[in-house]
């Protein structure tokens, strides 16, 4: 009988892990919902304050998840004010479902982000006030959906942090910051050995989608290197906090294999997807965040949008220090900017 | 039903009460075979015949593919049960089965050792090969995101070198060809196309889930594999969204030995 002891005491130890609790406080959202549509099943993870019943929908860029969102000033600044919906998109990390592949899945995703948005005000109620913040391919998708006006008579704000709602555009003018960028930098005289060698690589190249698309961004990640070393720009650090929601709260396996297969950023770049030519149909009040060395979404794409836009409250911001995650690196003034315009708006 | 004992080796009397309820079964036990290939065949035809007059969905939609595996599992799980009315090792395990290690569950294994050979190497060692099949049921769950619940079968391979030591550690080798996998997710709320929101009751997906594996035994003896065991499954969800999701799954647990001895 002495055996069976042994399978017994593993079981009493692994079982209680099979058990968690939560402790949960008036008001305070920290619950998983999943939206169906057009054959995908796509979490949302809503946390935060809702006691105002303010919420902001983080649709993520390409590659990226919901969940990635959740650390720094997000948990510290947003979550205590409002609730903060982080979504994984159709095809992307926690996503499931059976569909084939949509011939026009940039329509798609952005009716799934508007099916998400018809759930939260179905299940927290019509009266909520709801702010779509889209960062990167994010910012295309919510620019997407945010172009028709019925979509817009549900959305309180609309909030574009280095969105890439013009492909063509973010294009040619990533080429022209890194030129840009290297004579600023040579003539403070920051390592202008190597930033010359960009300047003269970057020259010779193509700036739209093709066989030098590669090398423009080896470029490009060559030239935000340069910049962190010389104390231009702040290091975009992955926090502990980051590094355990991506391995514990979301499947790293899953989320790696799910961006392999399905990238919808690449169509929309081999189709210089945009839709700028349609921003001024949004109205709604709009707040456009961006990186001054985002040499992959290019502030010239957020002025351009802010000259679009035909909303009555619209606001640029360029943050100093940023590249592509000014969220992640000025978040006191990424916090700010976002606080000050949801509660002028809400 | 009832079953009455065999009369010889793969050849069985089988009396079901309530003609009817089983009748392909009854059929496919009928026809005694000595040659196990044919007895998996019957077992597949009636449990697949049963289970198509019972759940007539085919392949008409998604739901249907259950008529098909279904029965497979079935036949695989009564071919174990009656094989083990014989004189056979069948070993049942519990573990701890983690999806990426600290995604939490459980899994109860049953294993039906089929063909054993005993042969001396080139230096004189006698060494045993082994040929299983086997049923794993298992689940866990990612507390973040949702709860998955499974049914797997088919073989495993060892080859065991005898040791004068006590104990013994022997790799085994396993391929899991049938499998079923249910994930079930909270609270899900589907849109229609015309915009019409509904709370999805059970919210979940079905998916095929075949999977391989490989693993260690730490068992007490060639004819008494009681011990522990630890083995990483590569399974793989199809179709997951468009195409294929691979899972990579540890099992650690005990397995417990009965050598049933034919009356």
């Amino acid at each position: 009988m002495k055996h069976i002891f042994r399978p017994i005491i593993l079981l009493c130890l692994v079982i209680p892990l099979a058990f968690s609790c939560v402790q949960e406080t008036p008001g305070v959202l920290n619950e998983t919902i999943y939206v169906r549509h057009e054959g995908a099943d796509m979490p949302a993870y809503v946390h935060g304050n809702a006691s105002e019943k303010v919420f902001i929908l983080v649709v993520h860029g390409a590659g990226s998840f919901g969940l990635a969102f959740r650390s720094g000033t997000f948990t510290s600044e947003l979550e205590k004010r409002y609730a903060v919906v982080y979504w994984d998109q159709r095809g992307q990390s926690m996503s499931q479902g059976h569909y084939s592949k949509p011939e026009d899945i940039i329509s798609l995703m952005a009716d799934d982000m508007m099916a998400l948005v018809q759930v939260l005000r179905f299940k927290y109620g019509e009266d909520i006030k709801l702010f779509v913040l889209g960062h990167s391919w994010g910012g295309a998708l919510s620019a997407t959906a945010l172009i028709d006006p019925v979509n817009q008579s549900l959305i309180t704000g609309w909030i574009e942090m280095d969105g890439a709602h013009d492909f063509r555009l973010a294009g040619t003018a990533r080429r022209r910051l890194i030129l840009n960028t290297a004579a600023e930098q040579i003539a403070l005289g920051n390592q202008p050995e190597a930033w010359e060698e960009i300047q003269t690589t970057v020259t010779g190249l193509d700036s739209l989608p093709g066989d030098d698309y590669r090398e423009m961004l080896r470029q490009a990640q060559q030239a935000v290197r340069l910049l962190v070393e010389d104390d231009q720009a702040e290091p975009s650090a992955i926090s502990s906090e980051e590094l355990s929601r991506t391995v514990f709260e979301n499947n790293p396996i899953t989320w790696k294999v799910s961006d392999l297969f399905n990238k919808p950023f690449i169509y929309a770049r081999d189709i210089d997807y945009s839709v700028s030519d349609q921003l001024a149909q949004i109205r709604i009040p709009s707040l456009l965040l961006w990186g001054k060395y985002d040499i992959s979404v290019p502030p010239t794409v957020g002025y351009d949008a802010y000259r679009r836009l035909s909303s009555s409250d619209k606001k640029l911001v360029i943050f100093d220090r940023s590249v592509h995650h000014p969220y992640d690196t000025e978040k006191d003034l990424f916090a700010a900017e976002v606080i000050d315009f949801v509660e002028r708006v809400k | 039903m009832k079953m009455k004992e065999p009369g010889h080796n793969h050849c069985y009397h089988t009396q079901i009460e309530g003609a009817g309820v089983f009748p392909a079964l009854f059929v496919s036990l009928c026809l005694k075979s000595k040659f196990a290939i044919r007895e998996w065949s019957a077992y597949i035809v009636a449990a697949t015949t049963y289970f198509m007059q019972h759940f007539p969905l085919g392949f008409k939609n998604k739901k249907g593919c259950l008529s098909v595996v279904l029965p497979i599992l079935v036949s695989v799980l009564i071919h174990t049960e009656l094989q083990a009315q014989a004189d056979s090792t069948v070993t049942f395990a519990l573990g701890y089965y983690g999806n990426n290690l600290w995604n939490t569950g459980l899994s109860f294994d049953t294993d039906y050792i089929f063909r054993s050979v005993s042969y001396l190497d080139n230096k004189g060692r006698t060494r045993v090969k082994q040929r299983s099949a086997h049923v794993l049921l298992g689940g866990y769950s990612d507390p973040y995101n949702y709860d998955a619940r499974f049914v797997q079968a088919g073989f495993r391979y060892r080859v065991i070198k005898r040791q004068k030591s006590k104990g013994l550690v022997y790799p085994v080798l396993g391929v899991n060809p049938l499998g079923i996998y249910r994930s079930f997710l909270p609270s899900t709320y589907s849109v229609s196309p015309q915009g019409t929101i509904s709370k999805v009751f059970i919210p979940g997906r079905w998916y095929y889930s075949p999977s391989v594996s490989a693993g260690l035994v730490k068992a007490k003896a060639i004819d008494n594999p009681t011990g522990f065991f630890a083995r990483i499954h590569l399974m793989a969800l199809v179709p997951y969204n468009t195409y294929i999701l691979p899972l990579l799954n540890i099992e650690v647990g005990y397995q417990f030995h009965f050598l049933l001895r034919r009356k």
